[in-house]
């Protein structure tokens, strides 16, 4: 039982974390949709850190199926991360019924779906643990990305849930709120390089926070403050700002 | 895969700048959708001096870094945007090594096979294509695997041909086995150039050989200099030390920052001068044995990240050349001299005696004896090195590509004694149509 499921684990911030686990000792358990990334990197990480890596296809808008997956590592897994998203494009979104059903799905209800089966999974398993990224996106709609923002506002409410419900259990759950990050998902965009984190530094956010057992983090930490003030800001003032 | 646009893409010399559009691959199945329309060069750290790795249109291999295979006879199967730095930090606690590195340990390996790089066991270990099993390269068309014995005359034209036959995908390389993290070193003074020489002809049986030499001094101390080497400390060499107890443990060294292009003042003769009394007061006595650790004897320059930038915004280049054992000597007193004379100082200047010429068709490397000199950019400059290209050329010698960002056609042609067998390879495999780097250009390739 000393393995972890990374669902994303492809991205940019998912293999910098999966290096973490591995240099820990942990095996892995590497899923996202493309099968053959999935074997880059988990040969990768075999001989990095000489650890037991699998991989398993899975796909976020294949509601059915995610169970399933998931709990045939029952027994197998300590630990949970969901670090799949999808920042789609808003734009295309409000045009079209496909992309905008496809950034919810990703972020929110193929997300939860995926996390209730890791809850289900990892409950009674001491020392057990779940992450679930979401986005500051998340903590107030914009007009630039307000249907991944508000997958990802789901996202949030729905771990505080689960945290709550998991509160008398040895299963500790920890909201990640990454700031800006520089990864292929964002690699289009010019971001402001003092408010901007490397993957690295992202995923050694994460495991901190883990270990250390905290509820939520933001990385880097002062997008924790930027999005106080952020949030202070009055409706009425917010709506006319084109954010 | 994804794109980005910068208007002043520059390799380590910071000369020349060009507006280029990058397509980054991550993975293989990227090449599928790379934009063709424009001839392409690959680039992975960016390592090379001059025009070689740049173009309008440049595919940047450096994301594309994953492990493949290891077995325990040493052999690592990687992709091409592994850097040697990843490659050092897996597997020398495990007790494997570069059989083959530069004096900077970040350059990916397919930088390593597209320029043929050499390291001070070049006596010894030839270049780094001698230890490279096999490699797979994206010709334009189609991927074709490629090793001595299997499409040998693309092997060939790949190794040392500077990105010019396509992309390279995934390497196979043999890593070398070493039994501590710890290099045996002694430096010795030479009072000038033919006691450096000598120095090193009585030196072929060691592993590690290489020379600094200080280009003020002149007359009967033209070419005085230190000559450094080594060899891998086995266990027996730590006995009685601290370090017996976990000889395979990576000592790193974290580099010292530059952060800004500093003014060119700065590197004014003084500041060189004083740079090099420095370093040739440093050994201790004429032989100086002691034990160090990889980053200070193969990377010294490592140390300090972004060093380039103390040659200012104009940038440098750096000329290096390699001329037959039997005009060695004529040829680089000569150059020295000029140097000196010139007072265009050169803030490096690295000797090294070469093993047996290499069989990639544009590799560098052969036997006789290379400098390496660096010169800021400045008005008059290239008139200058035209000049020591014609000793260079008199003496049946060559400049390294990798290094070069001003060499002409002509000085190419008249030096490079395979270009027309390369030439043939690029057009039997298609790849001319597809790739081209502003050096190719400039070269006529
Ligand atoms: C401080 C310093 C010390 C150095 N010392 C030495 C030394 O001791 N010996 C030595 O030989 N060199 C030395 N070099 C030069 C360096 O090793 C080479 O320039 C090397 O090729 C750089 O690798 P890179 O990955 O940065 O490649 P780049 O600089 O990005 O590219 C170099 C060439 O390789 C080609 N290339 C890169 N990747 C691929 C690929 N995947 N497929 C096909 N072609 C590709 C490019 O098109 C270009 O022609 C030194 C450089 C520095 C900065
Ligand atoms: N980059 C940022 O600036 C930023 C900022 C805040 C939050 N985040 C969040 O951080 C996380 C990682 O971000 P990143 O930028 O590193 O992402 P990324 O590089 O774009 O990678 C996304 C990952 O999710 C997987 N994925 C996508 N769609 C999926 C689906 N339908 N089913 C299963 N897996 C799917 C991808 O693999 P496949 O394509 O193979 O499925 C990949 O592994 C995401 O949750 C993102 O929202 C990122």
């Amino acid at each position: 039982m000393n393995s972890i499921f990374i669902l994303g684990a492809t991205s940019d911030i998912g293999r910098e974390l999966s290096y973490i686990y591995a240099g820990k000792g942990y095996s892995l358990i590497l899923s996202a949709r493309d099968k053959s990334d999935l074997t880059a990197l988990k040969q990768d990480v075999k001989v990095r850190f000489d650890v037991d890596a699998e991989t398993v296809s899975l796909d976020l808008q294949d509601f059915e199926n995610i169970d399933d997956v998931i709990s045939s590592f029952k027994g197998q897994i300590c630990g949970f991360v969901l670090m799949a998203g999808y920042l789609g494009d808003q734009q295309l979104a409000q045009s079209s019924k496909d992309e905008a059903y496809k950034i919810m799905a990703v972020n929110y209800t193929g997300s939860c779906a995926a996390l209730e089966s890791a809850a289900k999974n990892l409950e009674s398993v001491p020392k057990s643990f779940i992450i679930g990224v979401s986005s500051v996106a998340g903590l107030r709609g914009r007009q630039s990305n307000y249907m991944y923002g508000s997958a990802k506002a789901g996202l949030i409410s729905y771990l505080s849930g689960l945290r709550n419900r998991l509160q008398k259990s040895d299963t500790t759950v920890l909201t990640v709120l990454p700031g800006f990050v520089d990864t292929k998902m964002t690699a289009h965009l010019e971001l402001p390089a003092l408010l901007t984190a490397s993957p690295a530094k992202v995923a050694a956010d994460i495991v901190k926070g883990q270990t250390r057992g905290k509820s939520v983090v933001y990385s880097i930490f002062v997008w924790r403050y930027i999005m106080w003030i952020i949030r202070c800001i009055p409706e009425f003032v917010f709506k006319r700002l084109s954010l | 895969m994804y794109l980005n646009r910068n208007k002043n893409t520059t390799s380590w010399g910071n000369y020349p700048q060009v507006d280029a559009l990058s397509q980054f691959i991550e993975r293989e199945k990227d090449v599928n959708s790379l934009d063709m329309t424009k001839k392409l060069i690959a680039r992975g750290l960016g390592r090379s001096y001059g025009d070689s790795a740049l173009s309008k249109s440049i595919v940047n291999l450096e994301k594309n870094d994953y492990f493949i295979s290891f077995s325990n006879e040493g052999i690592l199967e990687c992709t091409a945007g592994v850097s040697l730095e990843s490659i050092i930090s897996v597997f020398s606690t495990r007790g494997w090594f570069l059989p083959v590195t530069p004096g900077t340990k970040y350059v990916t390996v397919g930088g390593a096979i597209a320029s043929d790089v050499h390291g001070k066991n070049h006596h010894a270990d030839g270049v780094f294509s001698d230890h490279v099993e096999s490699f797979r390269i994206f010709t334009g068309e189609e991927i074709l695997e490629c090793s001595k014995s299997v499409n040998p005359d693309l092997f060939y034209a790949t190794c040392g041909g500077m990105g010019l036959t396509g992309i390279i995908l995934t390497v196979t390389l043999r890593l070398l086995k070493i039994h501590s993290s710890y290099i045996i070193q002694s430096q010795t003074r030479a009072s000038n150039f033919e006691d450096l020489m000598r120095l090193f002809e009585g030196s072929e049986s060691e592993k590690y050989t290489v020379a600094w030499i200080d280009c003020l001094s002149k007359g009967e101390h033209l070419g005085r200099g230190v000559m450094i080497s080594g060899e891998h400390a086995t266990y027996d060499d730590l006995l009685g030390t601290k370090m017996q107890e976990n000889p395979l443990k990576l000592c790193k060294s974290f580099p010292a920052k530059i952060p800004f292009n500093f003014p060119s003042f700065a590197l004014c003769s003084e500041s060189v001068y004083l740079f090099n009394q420095l370093y040739f007061n440093k050994p201790s006595s004429e032989l100086d044995r002691a034990l160090t650790t990889f980053d200070p004897f193969f990377y010294p320059l490592d140390f300090v990240s972004d060093w380039n930038k103390i040659y200012g915004a104009r940038g440098f280049v750096q000329y290096q050349f390699v001329v037959p054992m039997k005009s060695s000597k004529k040829a680089i007193q000569e150059i020295l001299e000029r140097v000196s004379d010139k007072g265009i100082a050169s803030f490096l200047a690295v000797l090294k005696l070469f093993g047996k010429e290499s069989e990639g068709y544009l590799s560098f490397p052969m036997r006789g004896y290379t400098l390496a000199l660096d010169f800021p950019i400045m008005e008059g400059l290239f008139e200058f090195l035209d000049e020591l290209d014609k000793i260079v050329l008199d003496a049946n010698g060559r400049l390294y590509l990798t290094k070069d960002a001003r060499m002409s056609a002509d000085t190419f042609h008249k030096s490079y004694k395979n270009v027309n067998k390369f030439k043939s390879v690029v057009q039997k495999y298609g790849c001319d149509r597809f790739f081209k780097s502003l050096q190719a250009k400039r070269l006529g390739l």
